[in-house]
């Protein structure tokens, strides 16, 4: 229950950062003097779509009781923590001067986010694939040696 | 394949630290605290030693000379890569170079820039003469074969483009000849071009809406310089003096002979800037390292005390162990377990927290600071995370060395007697 709990809050938290934070706490730049969009603009507009998967995912994550059901969750939201990161850095990036406000804050925002987004659901994916049922060993009968047994 | 024990000794360690979650959690999250500082304070008073002494070297010059009242700009440039625009009349070049003691002198011309297709915030052009200068060169020869021409520009490490890229300033396009390596100064976000490049570019920035350098005095132009033509233009004097003066002398003498605050001229001796930084940068690593003293020896001391507490309320189960036939070596040793895996868990979250905080936002921090950052290379940063692991790390073990010695020097039969079996 404590596990369900943490882990489905930190996603939707998580999801609602990604999400908002770009268009809200930690802006991206606005459009330039002739009204056109920069690069960074369109990576906000992508990362509203992560973070609300995000957002739905941490909410199936509250829902679910069955270990296994959430260990694929974590595993999806761990990848979809990648995806937050790749639209940044990779897929389709932002302005090239280091200065602007999307390099200087809004971009290091979003990779701390996404980092702690995939390292957190990658170790609750571990944590629940380690706590499925054990193997307990079945207790082991006394091994009598043979030539006590004879005897 | 060797079949793994059902329980091995590590095990009975990470058992044990499970028992007791609440209390676990407390102490990996104070070594945590103490990895995040220990990392965090090293890695930017290292960025910012770097950084002041990138300015060091790239302040090639003795003294710089600037028209009255804009010191404080060419030190925004220079730090902080503020873009400014500002002249004075270009006869001080002759008349400086004219006064004994002077080796070299050489002008810089400032034009900040409205807005570029490359970002939506002003940059700093500087112009710069590649006959007489000793600044810029020596360090553009190494990324630029050849001499700049009229359309070619260098950018510093933060501005975007790669070389034969086109950007354009004030509806010109100029070619990136080169890139420069990011120096943790002002220089990363600025432009350089020559001088026919930069006084075009002047005078672009006058038709544009910038202040005029003909007539209208704006904000930014120099009192002297808003009445100087463009041709006869620069903003700063860069000057090398002779070997054996010192550059507080020849201020002085500056000073003297134009009429100290008549002239429309402030020298400034570069060890001024660099001594400013210099003692911000001192006052910020006493502080770091008291900071970080006083964290690591808290730590020991509550570590010390709750291992002996703990070690003291669980005589009875090493008694059990003991007579179970464990040697006090193996008891001594679980002790050193369960230590060392808190505080490496704790060391190990800091220092990935820390650096995560911190690497990504570099530019934030050098903008905060205000003074110049230049964060290290890739082998440098390791060895940092490496020793901040290592010394908060060995916080557990020494905290655990003193109740683990009182343990192994009881005997078996005292330790369980005294646990109450």
């Amino acid at each position: 229950m404590k596990n369900r709990m943490i882990s489905g809050l930190g996603a939707v938290v998580m999801g609602s950062l990604i999400a908002f934070g770009p268009q809200f706490f930690f802006e991206i730049c606005k459009p330039m003097a002739n009204g056109r969009w920069m690069k960074c603009h369109w990576t906000g507009q992508a990362e509203i779509g992560v973070g609300l998967l995000i957002v739905a995912l941490g909410v199936l994550l509250l829902l679910f009781s069955s270990e296994k059901v959430r260990l694929g969750l974590s595993l999806s939201l761990a990848f979809t923590g990648g995806l937050a990161l790749a639209f940044p850095h990779a897929l389709i990036g932002g302005c090239e001067m280091a200065t602007m406000p999307c390099r200087k804050v809004a971009f290091p925002s979003l990779t701390v986010i996404g980092v702690l987004t995939v390292v957190g659901f990658a170790v609750n994916a571990f944590y629940l694939h380690r706590k499925r049922p054990m193997q307990v060993p079945m207790q082991v009968p006394m091994q009598i040696p043979m030539k006590a047994r004879q005897s | 394949m060797k079949r793994r024990p059902f329980l091995t000794f590590s095990d009975v360690a990470v058992y044990n630290l499970k028992r007791r979650p609440f209390r676990t959690a407390c102490l990996v999250s104070l070594v945590a605290a103490l990895a995040f500082v220990l990392f965090g304070g090293s890695l930017i008073t290292y960025s910012l030693i770097n950084g002041t002494e990138g300015l060091a070297k790239r302040l090639g010059a003795d003294i710089l000379i600037v028209p009255k009242g804009y010191d404080q700009m060419v030190e925004g440039i220079l730090l902080r890569g503020e873009p400014s625009t500002f002249y004075m009349n270009a006869d001080w070049i002759e008349k400086i170079s004219a006064l004994e003691g002077i080796r070299a002198v050489s002008p810089h011309l400032f034009v900040a820039s409205l807005n570029a297709a490359c970002c939506s915030v002003p940059i700093q052009l500087i112009g710069f003469d590649q006959e007489t200068d000793f600044i810029v060169t020596p360090w553009l020869r190494t990324a630029l074969p050849g001499e700049l021409g009229d359309d070619e520009i260098v950018i510093g490490g933060s501005v975007s483009g790669r070389v034969g890229d086109k950007l354009m300033f004030f509806d010109r396009s100029y070619r990136i000849a080169a890139k420069m390596e990011n120096t943790g100064t002002g220089f990363d976000a600025s432009i350089f071009m020559n001088m026919n490049a930069a006084r075009r570019a002047a005078g672009d920035y006058g038709a544009k809406g910038g202040p005029s350098l003909e007539g209208e005095n704006g904000e930014n132009a120099s009192r002297e310089g808003a009445s100087t033509p463009p041709e006869e233009s620069i903003s700063s004097l860069v000057v090398l003096i002779d070997d054996g003066l010192t550059a507080a002398g020849m201020t002085r003498k500056i000073n003297n002979t134009f009429g100290y605050g008549k002239s429309g001229i402030v020298v400034v001796p570069t060890k001024t800037i660099i001594g400013n930084v210099s003692g911000g940068l001192r006052a910020l690593t006493a502080f770091t390292a008291v900071l970080v003293v006083i964290l690591w020896i808290l730590s020991l001391l509550v570590l010390t005390i709750v291992f002996s507490v703990t070690l003291n309320e669980r005589k009875q189960e090493f008694g059990i162990l003991r007579s179970l036939g464990i040697t006090r070596k193996k008891l001594i040793a679980l002790v050193f377990l369960e230590s060392g895996t808190i505080s490496l868990t704790g060391a190990a979250i800091g220092v990935f927290l820390s650096a995560l905080l911190i690497l990504p936002f570099r530019i934030y921090i050098q903008e905060t600071i205000s003074m110049p950052y230049m964060q290290p290379s890739l082998g440098k940063l390791l060895a940092i995370a490496a020793a901040s692991l290592f010394l908060s790390f060995a916080t557990g073990p020494l905290a655990s060395l003193f109740s683990s010695s009182k343990m192994g020097s009881s005997d078996a039969y005292v330790v369980i007697r005294e646990g109450g079996l």
